[in-house]
């Protein structure tokens, strides 16, 4: 495996064909919550 | 000016860090606190911050006591007082946890814990396999009860993961270890530390790819943060969004002074560049957007710490661009993950519904147009 996306596979993909609206909107937010605010990135959180 | 703390309203907390002593029994190579000194908090300062904070908290809401340090557990006496003393008034709507090294969980402190679990809890900074522990953070391996902690939290807990550049060889085989022992790592490059080395890259691109294999033929560990990065939003035009904790949490040190996050803290700037920080205005985080990001496709999802920007090059816009490359090579890798996912099961077959699926595909769409891996 090389360090590479595939875009032979990429434009292989059948991808719904599903409207995307404001990113608020959606599931995906759930993500954007943690202890944090930043999914463990933040430097506050190492000892 | 920063005494103005944000609840979570989702998750039903409001939370305060503590830094409860700037004292540290380690000396780990990445660490950003260059002001340490003898500063411990007094029983007397801890419960004057929290009884106002508690006199503001909404019902339903519990505050989230956050103890920090240098090593918070050389302040236990204080962490078992406060304990108690809430205790003994029944004021329930507390929870308390800790970040640590995890070197002082022995004994009397272990047992503790064991017993307050899980009001208390604490979350451990470790880097992985015993090289690795001991280069990075001072021979502590052999101190640490990895098992303990990993069996309180019924196999389902994290450790928090500091990458450098003198151990990213072992990255793989220390997310390996992390993992053999039932924890997750939550894994970022240390700010302030020099990555833009070609060889350093290309190691960190080729531990990427190793465990790009690994999750793929290990569907059932969940993936680690380095390849966890959530480019879904990536789908969208949105505008810049601050990725810290910055205006969601209140910070106070030793001495009961509060700041917007426990960088600007004099411990880790000194005391002449956080007595400067009058001007930093948390509510309009946007407005410290880096010029020379603006136009990255990526700046959406791109985490800034404006603490280390202030630290490194004392203007909270500019970003330490140390840590771009790598974080190019992270987005990348989750990216390529997810392709191989999307390859080997299906697009409707990898747990998300049909809008996530397709976010999914535009953001992988998206680091393939705008980033080089060999060319970054």
């Amino acid at each position: 495996m090389s360090f590479k996306i595939d875009t032979d596979v990429l434009l292989s993909i059948e991808v719904p064909d599903t409207e995307l609206n404001s990113l608020s909107e959606n599931e995906s937010t759930k993500d954007l919550m943690s202890n944090c605010g930043c999914g463990g990135r933040c430097l506050s959180s190492t000892t | 000016m920063y005494n103005d703390s944000k609840i979570n309203y989702q998750a039903k907390t409001k939370t305060i860090l503590l830094t409860i002593t700037e004292l540290c029994n380690l000396n780990c190579i990445y660490c950003y606190e260059d002001f340490k000194s003898n500063n411990k908090m007094t029983f007397e300062t801890a419960i004057s911050i929290i009884n106002s904070e508690l006199s503001k908290l909404p019902d339903g809401i519990t505050l989230d006591v956050s103890y920090f340090g240098g090593e918070p557990f050389l302040n236990f006496e204080l962490i078992k007082k406060v304990y108690d003393y809430y205790d003994n008034k029944n004021i329930n709507n507390i929870k308390y946890t800790c970040s640590t090294n995890g070197t002082l969980v022995h004994g009397e402190i272990k047992k503790w814990i064991e017993q307050h679990f899980p009001k208390f809890s604490y979350n451990l900074s470790f880097d992985g396999i015993e090289e690795v522990q001991n280069h990075n953070r001072s021979n502590s391996f052999s101190l640490i009860d990895l098992d303990f902690y990993s069996k309180l939290y019924g196999n389902n807990g994290f450790v928090k993961m500091t990458l450098h550049p003198d151990t990213i060889s072992k990255l793989y085989e220390s997310i390996i270890y992390i993992h053999s022992k039932n924890l997750h790592p939550i894994a970022n490059c240390a700010y302030g530390i020099n990555w833009n080395n070609d060889e350093i890259l290309n190691i960190y691109k080729n531990q990427l790819l190793l465990l790009i294999e690994f999750y793929l033929e290990n569907p059932n560990i969940p993936t680690c943060s380095l390849l966890d990065e959530n480019i879904k939003i990536l789908a969208y035009n949105t505008n810049f969004k601050p990725w810290c904790g910055i205006d969601k949490m209140t910070v106070f040190n030793t001495l009961g002074s509060s700041f917007p996050c426990h960088f600007f803290e004099d411990v880790t700037l000194g005391k002449e560049l956080s007595t400067k920080l009058f001007d930093f205005d948390t509510k309009n985080l946007i407005s410290y957007m880096d010029p020379c990001c603006k136009e990255c496709p990526l700046i959406t999802l791109c985490p800034t710490c404006f603490g280390s920007n202030y630290k490194a090059n004392g203007c909270f816009c500019k970003r330490d661009i140390n840590v771009c490359k790598t974080y190019k090579l992270q987005l990348y890798a989750t990216a390529i993950l997810n392709l191989k996912k999307i390859e080997k099961y299906g697009i409707s077959n990898i747990g998300l519904n049909t809008v996530q699926q397709r976010e999914l595909y535009e953001g992988i769409c998206k680091i393939n147009r705008f980033i080089d891996p060999d060319n970054l």
